[in-house]
């Protein structure tokens, strides 16, 4: 389950992630929160993730591409609402929890939970310092432990 | 200029560098010449890294790649035959690269009795369960096998 928490006050909130349904495009645009037209993505496997037991209100979205022949997911677009962007945002870890799903997915489908992305140069560092990236050329990946330690981070851990 | 620097330049407008890589994910957009280049560079170094990787690094792998996989199918609420507790047993043990022999001398059970789990002749006991776990390093949790077993009983109810 992901682990978003309550900026202010740090508790845990129970939330999860899903695949998109049809309806949720038309709901993403009708919010007016999301700066990207996800229309365009349902080519890809599209996953939404959404706090448990309120109006299951989409905090953000996430693109993927199955790369089976590399072995990797790709992270083709994500984006939180704006109204959890920068300075106004309520809730923490929503890329987060987001990317550790990939990485759990990249697991799960024999790609040793290899995820990349190709960021602008500009936010490479960011990214690496962010998540724990690594530069594989051009792009960037985390794979074995990383991806490993990026679930346990922001999915959490059986154990717990 | 790319699509890549409009929406970098677009959002610069109401956030930081550090904040748009907490809320956004999007590619670099690359003329065809130069995604072709990056695309050979990365599946170089990917392919190399792939063909290095070491034996433990696969086994662990591997065993990640079960866990997460029953993990999903355990959230999904599903059922499956393939997902039946001597099944996944049975993935375990090829996962773990040990012969039934030798996974009954770590696990402190007589081969018959593995033999006769594996083949659905007796059933799991809870002590089993935590051997499991301990013997995975803890990586699949004893009430996982659990849970695959409780589900196969309440399909079993459900369907006789």
């Amino acid at each position: 389950m992901p682990f978003l928490e309550d900026k202010k006050s740090g508790e845990p909130l129970k939330s999860a992630i899903e695949e998109v349904v049809e309806s949720d495009y038309l709901k993403v645009k009708e919010s007016g929160q999301f700066f990207f037209n996800w229309k365009e993505e349902k080519k890809n496997e599209v996953y939404k993730i959404y706090l448990v037991g309120r109006d299951k209100e989409i905090l953000g979205m996430m693109s993927l591409i199955d790369r089976p022949d590399e072995y990797r997911i790709h992270l083709n677009l994500i984006e939180i609402r704006e109204n959890q962007q920068g300075k106004n945002k309520t809730i923490e870890k929503i890329a987060g929890c987001l990317i550790a799903f990939a990485c759990q997915l990249a697991f799960a489908r024999g790609y040793f939970g290899f995820v990349s992305l190709k960021p602008k140069s500009k936010l490479i560092d960011l990214y690496q310092d962010k998540y724990g990236f690594r530069q594989y050329g051009r792009l960037l990946g985390v794979e074995q432990n990383l991806s490993y330690a990026l679930i346990k981070k922001y999915l959490g851990d059986e154990k717990e | 200029m790319k699509k890549s620097d409009k929406i970098y330049e677009e959002l610069r407008k109401k956030y930081t560098d550090e904040e748009i890589v907490e809320g956004f994910v999007f590619n670099e957009s690359l003329s065809p010449s130069e995604q072709k280049e990056v695309d050979e560079e990365f599946r170089k170094i990917r392919l190399e890294r792939l063909k290095n990787m070491t034996d433990q690094e696969r086994l662990v792998a591997n065993l990640l790649r079960l866990k997460y996989q029953i993990k999903m199918y355990l959230e999904s609420g599903d059922y499956s035959e393939e997902y039946n507790f001597s099944n996944l047993l049975r993935r375990y043990i090829e996962v773990t690269q040990r012969n039934n022999k030798e996974i009954a001398d770590d696990l402190s059970i007589h081969p018959t009795k593995l033999s006769r789990v594996l083949h659905g002749r007796e059933n799991p006991n809870v002590e089993l369960m935590y051997r499991l776990e301990k013997h995975s390093s803890e990586e699949i949790p004893a009430y996982y096998w659990w849970r695959l077993y409780s589900r196969e009983l309440e399909n079993s109810i459900r369907t006789e």
